[in-house]
């Protein structure tokens, strides 16, 4: 029994001395930092900045920035079913452009600048005027397609219920304060790993593009143009920014030669969103492409038929390489509809009887893309409704198609691409330039256009004159405006949505919609200007006032009431 | 001894003790008053009686009591369970009785030798309850505690896999849900109703032999009893872990003073699916699919000539459809053909000298998959117990547990990467498989049949060490050491297939050819330690044996750490041969380590008990909890609890009544914790490529989730009021339980305001109350040799959040809406519609702007379309009460449609029949007041991406068909709002669990085959399926277990053979 007492002594020595309490409790994650260790010095915060940049706008149909350019009359979208038929619902998640998350990160972001760390102060104002400027974008972009909503600058805790009426202008004025403010900030040029961070320049570009895009809705209209105008003059003047020259320089944007470090760095852009290959890639081409040409290793076969594409309507639109609409030149043929036309036709958009590799043929076979049913082309490449491409006609820029006449895929898997996103490119800057003229009826506008369709090999407009009316599709009263806003479509089609920003901000919702057209019927004359077009989308679309401002999401009115109203008709 | 003698009650010294303290007495008090005790002369003729008992097992039993009735004289079995007993001529009835077991009652014949088997007792005051730490006479239990044997089970007649599936439908309060039929597919384990809308991390803790484990890693072949915690007198022991209530699983035991004895058990199965949705075939689908794109058109476009649409198939196809040309492959028929076969073994192996005990249990199964291709589950488990006394007063023992499993599966395709159409075949005559009609996933037969495979391999270790002292009387003292550690390695390759594209006329169109580069090696390994200390300390003590107390204390630690490596490759140029290195890294980043958990607590606990001839119970329990993972401020939590108990049957009034076996009253008070979602820890996220600048990729960092650090833990204040009451020889027997849980600071991610960009954040939030009944009803009586017992057990409950902090609602989803005065879950949000618009003067009368949730022309509205109800949402007299409707459909018209649509009103029930060897059961549980609401895509979106349709989806509507499931079918994704009322369904059902037949051969016959003591074989089928369901899907093949919309993997209907052997 003695030995029994020995025992319970040293069990209850053991458990009295065996572990110190706090210290046994004082555990943390292994496999993360806390926050609370992190966002001290200068080297954490270039690393927390780096993320901002993730917050630029992206190469996507669903959710980036292609997504709107297929509502517009120049674009469809087989996959976004009845919004791409102009049919939104409240619950729509297309219609989400709510980006508060990415707000808090710059806010905090902005926040820590202050307790942080920094080699010499100008470093730490650097980094913030960066964070300030993704921040503005995104401000840009809501302000515009939401209408009022609340002004989020500084880090908030979980009773943060703000309300929004009436903050459509604070926002506004907010974001060109802001840009005002770090344009003095930002370096013109960055070197070496820096390169690909915010300039002065893009700054600027930024505010010319928010004025023109609050034409539709600001109360002082003239002071936007004014302000638009002097920002571009700087960046013109100042700048050293240049055009890609030739058609070859204009598919090459959309190809990884002309980013930071491609080895061909184009000197006609602003801002980019960077991707790398298999890396941090966009997955653009699988939406562009046709499946009958597609070889990735996502899944066995890949889901990948090209989810968006043209309409007609801007097919139709380019003009012939002389300048004039197809219907006034007699050199155009209906049969051969794609040759002998502004080459940012070809450039922009896969087209019937392009020569594609075939699938799994690795660059070295290939087939006719023909989609028009009657031509018994691949089952995969046909239009029809929900089965293939609607109209027939697929979006070229960022598939990764090479440019040397052969149509190969730049990378071997075609769903990890790794073009850099050329958010904003010299071009634009100049048909802002153009815009600001034109609403002064100067006819110096015409310079500026012309300077971006020579450089493709287009005849410059010589007048007003020369400025193909026919094609323009919805007129804003100023036919020098409209001549920007034709120039704008050829530009930019299929690759960001200033087609669509256009139709807001200069209210031409009226004007433009219709049936959501293909291909001609008649498959001998691809480019038949005079019989019917197919509508495998079987859609007429159908305008509605209410779609200038955007509902809020469902979800963000649900959870903060004091955001009621909901925008009106919604 | 073995391990339960820390417990409460050593039953056969106690009671031994009383009686000789009893004999004593009399003796004692014989001599005083000169008066001869009774037994001490006899002067009645004598006869004498002998005998075996053994259980059902053919263990004899030792220690039996048998007494003649209405006299003293009896005795006890010794070692070999035999007795000799002299008793009176005139003596008419022996009872025999032991701790645990059923006692009988033999009416004296002329016969003087008697054998009799004990069953267990299911109910019943001397079954031994296992509790928090130690065990109790069911007599002295004062909480809501359900135990079930694996006898009960009849884990040994079934082809159970897991202990869980067996477990369905056997104890109210218990809610298991099975989600698919693959083989190795966990499932969780609620007790009552939890608190929160995420159940993960909610479940029931499980505790092995007294430690933290996982059922997938028992065997149900070791499984001697499982034992459920419900109320807070039983759970507070467990703290801050206790609230969701408590499983304990307790493995069969060595036994002592015993020869050796080997069982082994043998059981074969085939399985195939209980049920798969049917798909419709060619002609079916073709005209559907016609009929929606015309419709589409024709809402979209009104006034469209027909004739003039584009329509997906052309009259040629549709005749060819109907011609027989097309194969109609039934894909899901396809994919789950498997002949699946399942095979187990057991073997036991247990004895015990008088001082040592010990038991070996090896467990095999293999149990392939209704999949095609290489699908199936292997597990080994092994488990060795031994336990010595070295002296008198210490008691060593070890219990060792090893378990080695292996899944394996093939890719399974859900949702739309199963539903082909009807038009291909599976494969060519050359084996070449056949794009299945659809973008994405080519062939789900391909998938699974093509060698890609994801194997996880585990093996489990659990070392148990223990030493039990007692130095004094009524005092044991117990220190327990477990080391628990899993290791994990998992391989998933994925290798494409040849595929062919074939057109409408069934010719191949194109081939494509698999390419290297999708060819990929994922391998992961981790491994998780857990080490746990446990000291408790129990005291016994009896003052007069009227007073009896039972205290506890207990001190316990516990320390986790798990650690986690992956390596990812590429580019495979051989189908066939899987190594790491053969492949090529994908960009340089393929590998990646994660040092997963790092946890630690603390933990005191003890209990008091204390009972007045046994008659009257009371109990206190208490427990500190600490924990690494609870903020600073909150590092402490308390948790007390008090139950009392009643044995009304003990009182002088109820003596007499002989037929009342057991009547016992009980309640209990006391709070425990739920810490499972508490992490306080903000973190930031790190990613080494993040982004790309200059070119090259740089790291980014970045804050990740938003965290509140005076997160703790939810408390739960429970009541429980019981009654159990019993007749004699177990003819009737009923246990109710009422229960209120009201439990504060439930944890839930708070929904911040978007502009707040916070995201969820955990928080505790909300009051909730949940309430309830169980019911277990048991009945059971012989007529002549035939035997027939019966179970009925019902669980009932519901919730209302009482508190939302404020917040209103606390949760907008359209499934799962959240506020005060509504229960904690299954509220349905959304729109109630009217039906479906059926002519155009229903379109007309009905004038209210549809156009925000319905994109048809007229304002939203078209022929079989939805008539959405406008809700009153407008104030039109400023007294803050909307009053009028505002002629709009939109967000404003949302109501709750529905709430309580969880599945808490469930059954379980069973039968039981033998007759001499022959004995027959089948088992039953269901679901009652079910509904479901098909919103989700994959009910709703009928065609998306090339998809074919399921037969149950062609019921929509049209002129001639206006009560239908669905409105009018349009060709893109649907045109409507999908959180309609009009799409809830009731979804009620009874399944048929198990039939087991089973023929036991008499014991003299068998004796005759050298060294075999008993022998049983029988059949049993499993998961026979719905007996009776509502649900309008159920017509169409749907598992209303398993859902409506998403084809699973289908559980399996298990037929199988099997035997036991004793030697």
């Amino acid at each position: 029994m003695k030995n029994g007492f020995l025992i319970i002594s040293i069990v209850v020595l053991i458990i009295t001395t065996g572990c110190d309490v706090d210290e046994f409790l004082d555990k943390g994650p292994l496999d993360e930092y806390s926050s609370s260790s992190v966002f001290k010095t200068e080297a954490d915060m270039i690393i927390a900045s780096n993320k901002l940049y993730t917050f630029l706008p992206e190469l996507d149909h669903k959710n980036g920035e292609a997504r709107v350019w297929v509502w517009t009359d120049d674009g469809w979208n087989r996959n976004s079913g009845s919004v791409a038929d102009l049919k939104f619902l409240t619950s729509d998640k297309f219609l989400n452009f709510y980006r508060y998350e990415e707000i808090r990160e710059c806010n905090e972001f902005i926040a820590r600048v202050p307790g942080a760390e920094f080699t010499t102060p100008e470093i730490g104002s650097q980094l913030a005027a960066e964070a300030r400027f993704i921040r503005a974008m995104l401000y840009e972009r809501m302000v515009f397609i939401h209408g009022d909503i609340p002004l989020v600058i500084e880090p908030q805790s979980l009773d943060f219920f703000p309300e929004r009426a009436g903050q459509r202008e604070v926002v506004f004025d907010f974001i060109l304060d802001e840009l005002d403010e770090i344009t003095g900030i930002l370096p013109a040029s960055y070197s070496g790993v820096d390169e690909g961070r915010i300039t002065k320049w893009a700054a600027l570009a930024l505010k010319a593009r928010a004025c023109l895009n609050a034409i539709g809705w600001h109360s002082n209209p003239e002071s936007l143009y004014d302000m638009a105008e002097s920002a571009c003059q700087t960046i013109i003047s100042q700048g050293g920014f240049s055009l890609d020259s030739g058609i070859t320089g204009f598919q090459r944007l959309f190809l990884a030669d002309s980013d930071i470090g491609g080895g061909n760095q184009s000197n006609g852009v602003l801002l980019s969103r960077a991707y790398i290959e298999n890396v941090l890639a966009n997955k653009h081409s699988a939406n562009c492409l046709p499946r009958g040409s597609y070889y990735g290793t996502g899944e066995q076969a890949g889901n990948n038929q090209a989810q968006y594409g043209a309409t007609w309507n801007i097919v139709q639109a380019f003009q012939t390489i002389n300048g004039l609409a197809p219907v006034n030149d007699p050199a155009y043929n209906p049969a051969d509809p794609f040759t002998n036309r502004d080459p940012r036709l070809g450039a922009s958009f896969i087209l019937p009887g392009d020569q594609l590799q075939t699938r799994g043929g690795a660059g070295t076979e290939f087939y006719n893309y023909t989609p028009h049913p009657k031509d018994k082309g691949l089952k995969d490449d046909m239009a029809s409704r929900n089965t293939g491409m609607d109209t027939g006609y697929l979006v070229r820029k960022y598939s990764g198609l090479s440019i040397d006449g052969n149509n190969t895929l730049t990378f071997p898997n075609s769903r990890q691409g790794g073009a850099d996103f050329k958010i904003i490119r010299y071009a634009e800057v100049l048909l802002m330039m153009a815009e600001c003229k034109a609403a002064d009826n100067n006819f110096a506008a015409l310079d500026y256009i012309n300077m971006v369709r020579e450089r493709v090999g287009m005849p410059s407009y010589e007048s007003i004159a020369n400025v193909p009316v026919s094609l323009m599709n919805g007129t804003t009263g100023n036919v020098l405006i409209d001549a920007v806003l034709l120039e704008r479509r050829y530009e930019f089609s299929g690759e960001a949505p200033h087609r669509w920003v256009d139709i807001w901000r200069y209210k031409l919702g009226t004007q433009v919609y219709g049936p959501v057209e293909g291909m001609p019927v008649d498959n001998k004359l691809p480019g038949d200007l005079e019989g019917p077009r197919t509508n495998y989308a079987n859609t007429t679309r159908v305008w509605d006032d209410k779609f200038y401002l955007f509902p809020l999401p469902l979800n963000a009115l649900d959870i903060n009431p004091n955001l009621l109203p909901q925008n009106p008709g919604w | 001894m073995n391990e339960t003698n820390y417990s409460e009650s050593n039953p056969i010294s106690h009671n031994f003790s009383i009686r000789l303290i009893r004999i004593s007495k009399i003796i004692v008090f014989s001599i005083m008053f000169g008066v001869t005790p009774v037994f001490a002369n006899q002067v009645q003729p004598q006869r004498t009686i002998n005998g075996t008992v053994t259980d059902d097992g053919d263990f004899p039993l030792m220690g039996v009591s048998i007494i003649v009735k209405g006299t003293n004289v009896g005795t006890i079995t010794n070692y070999e369970g035999k007795y000799t007993l002299q008793i009176p001529e005139n003596a008419e009835l022996l009872i025999f009785s032991f701790i645990g077991m059923t006692t009988q009652k033999v009416i004296l014949g002329s016969e003087n030798e008697i054998n009799i088997v004990m069953t267990e007792a299911t109910t019943g005051l001397d079954e031994i309850i296992v509790v928090g730490y130690g065990t109790q006479s069911n007599q002295k239990v004062s909480a809501a505690i359900s135990q079930v044997s694996g006898r009960e089970l009849e884990i040994a007649k079934r082809p159970v896999v897991n202990t869980q599936q067996a477990l369905i439908g056997a104890i109210p309060g218990l809610t298991i849900d099975q989600t698919r039929g693959q083989p190795g597919a966990e499932v969780d384990i609620f007790v009552r109703e939890t608190s929160a809308l995420a159940t993960e991390g909610r479940g029931a803790m499980v505790l092995i032999d007294g430690f933290a484990g996982s059922f997938s890693d028992v065997s149900p072949n070791d499984i001697e009893s499982v034992s459920v915690l419900k109320d807070a007198a039983a759970t507070a022991i467990y703290g801050a872990r206790g609230a969701n209530g408590v499983v304990l699983i307790t493995t069969k035991k060595t036994r002592r003073n015993e020869k050796l004895k080997l069982t082994y058990s043998f059981n074969h199965s085939s399985q195939r699916p209980a049920s798969t949705p049917q798909m419709s075939n060619s002609l079916e689908f073709m005209e559907f699919l016609n009929e929606a794109n015309l419709n589409e058109t024709l809402i979209n476009n009104p006034g469209t000539n027909p004739s003039t649409v584009n329509l997906p198939f052309s009259s040629e196809e549709i005749s060819k459809a109907q011609s027989g040309f097309y194969p109609e492959t039934q894909w899901l028929e396809e994919l789950y053909s498997e002949d699946a076969g399942q095979t187990m073994h057991n073997l036991g192996i247990n004895g015990g000298s008088m001082k040592t005990g010990y038991l070996i249990n090896f467990s095999s199964l293999n149990q392939n998959g209704l999949a095609v291709g290489s699908d199936n589950l292997k597990r080994y488990n092994l488990r060795v117990k031994i336990d010595t006394d070295i002296t008198e007063w210490l008691t060593v023992g070890t219990n060792v547990s090893l378990t080695n499993r292996d899944i394996q599966k093939v890719p399974i395709n859900e949702g739309n990467g199963v539903r082909g159409r009807p038009f291909f075949p599976v494969q060519l005559e050359d084996g070449t498989f056949v794009n299945k009609g659809a973008a994405g996933i080519d062939n789900p037969v391909g998938n699974a049949q093509s060698g890609s495979y994801d194997i996880t391999k585990r093996d489990g270790l659990n070392l148990q060490m223990y030493a039990t002292l007692k130095p004094i009387k009524g005092l044991t003292l117990e220190q327990r050491v477990s080391f628990d550690r899993t290791n994990e390695f998992q391989e998933i390759w994925q290798t494409p297939y040849e595929i062919a594209l074939m057109d409408m006329d069934l010719n191949v169109t194109s081939t494509i050819s698999p390419v290297a580069a999708n060819r990929s090696l994922l391998m992961r390994s981790s491994r998780a330690d857990k080490l746990n200390a446990l000291t408790t300390i129990l005291y016994k003590y009896s003052l007069d044996n009227q007073h009896n107390f039972n205290t506890l204390l207990g001190f316990q630690t516990e320390q986790g750490e798990s650690i986690q490596v992956e390596a990812e490759r590429f580019n495979f140029i051989l189908p066939t041969l899987q190594d790491l290195k053969l492949g090529q890294e994908i960009n340089g980043l393929g590998n990646s380590s994660d040092h997963g958990g790092n946890r630690t607590t603390m933990s005191y606990f003890g209990r008091l008990g204390y009972d007045f001839k046994g008659k009257y119970l009371v109990e206190l329990n208490l427990r500190a909890d600490a924990s690494s993972n609870f903020g600073p401020n909150n590092k402490w939590g308390y948790f007390p609890a008090v139950s009392l108990g009643w044995n009304v049957k003990d009182e002088a009034f109820l003596d007499q009544v002989g037929f009342i076996e057991a009547l016992k009253l009980r309640a209990s008070w006391g709070l425990s914790g739920d810490d499972g979602s508490i992490n306080v820890i903000e973190n930031a996220l790190f990613n080494p490529s993040g982004y790309s600048l200059g070119g090259v990729l740089v790291p980014t960092l970045e804050l990740g989730r938003s965290i509140n650090p005076d997160l703790k833990w939810e408390t739960s204040e429970k009541i429980n009021i019981g009654v159990d009451f019993e007749l004699a020889d177990g003819l009737f027997g009923l246990s109710t339980e009422y229960y209120i849980d009201k439990r504060k600071n439930i944890i839930t991610e708070l929904l911040t305001s978007e502009e707040s960009g916070l995201g969820g954040v955990l928080d505790n939030v909300y009051d909730a109350k949940v309430w309830g009944w169980e019911f277990d009803l048991t009945h059971k009586n012989n007529i002549g040799k035939f035997r027939y017992n019966t179970f009925f057990n019902l669980t009932f409950y519901n919730s209302e959040i009482t508190n939302s902090g404020g917040v209103s609602p606390l949760n907008n989803s359209a499934t799962n809406y959240q506020d005060v005065g509504l229960p904690i879950r299954g509220n349905w949000y959304g729109y109630k519609v009217e039906g479906l618009f059926n002519d155009e003067a229903d379109i007309s009368e009905w004038n209210v702007d549809q156009s925000a949730v319905s994109a048809g022309d007229a304002m939203g509205r078209y022929l079989g379309g939805f008539k959405y109800i406008d809700q009153i949402t407008v104030d039109t007299d400023g007294d803050g009460i909307p009053d009028a409707v505002d002629g709009v459909i939109n967000a404003d018209d949302r109501v709750v449609l529905r709430t309580n649509t969880g599945d808490n009103f469930r059954v379980g029930f069973g039968l039981g029949a033998s007759y001499e060897g022959f004995s027959l059961s089948a088992r039953f549980y269901g679901v009652l007041k079910g509904l479901e609401w098909w919103r989700s895509s994959n009910i709703t979106k009928i065609f998306p991406s090339d998809v074919a349709s399921y037969t149950y989806q062609t019921d929509a509507w049209r002129p001639d068909n206006q009560d239908a499931l669905f409105p009018r079918a349009t060709a893109s994704d649907v045109l409507y709002d999908t959180d309609v009322d009009y799409f809830i369904h009731e979804n009620s059902y009874i399944k048929l669990q198990n039939v087991s037949l089973s023929y036991t051969f008499n014991k003299n016959l068998i004796e005759k085959i050298q060294s075999v003591s008993g022998l049983d074989i029988y059949l049993s089928a499993e998961n026979l399926g719905v007996i009776w369901a509502n649900n309008p899907a159920y017509n169409y093949g749907w598992d209303p277990e398993l859902g409506t919309g998403n084809a699973r993997y289908p559980l399996p209907l298990t037929m199988s053979v099997g035997f036991n052997i004793n030697f």
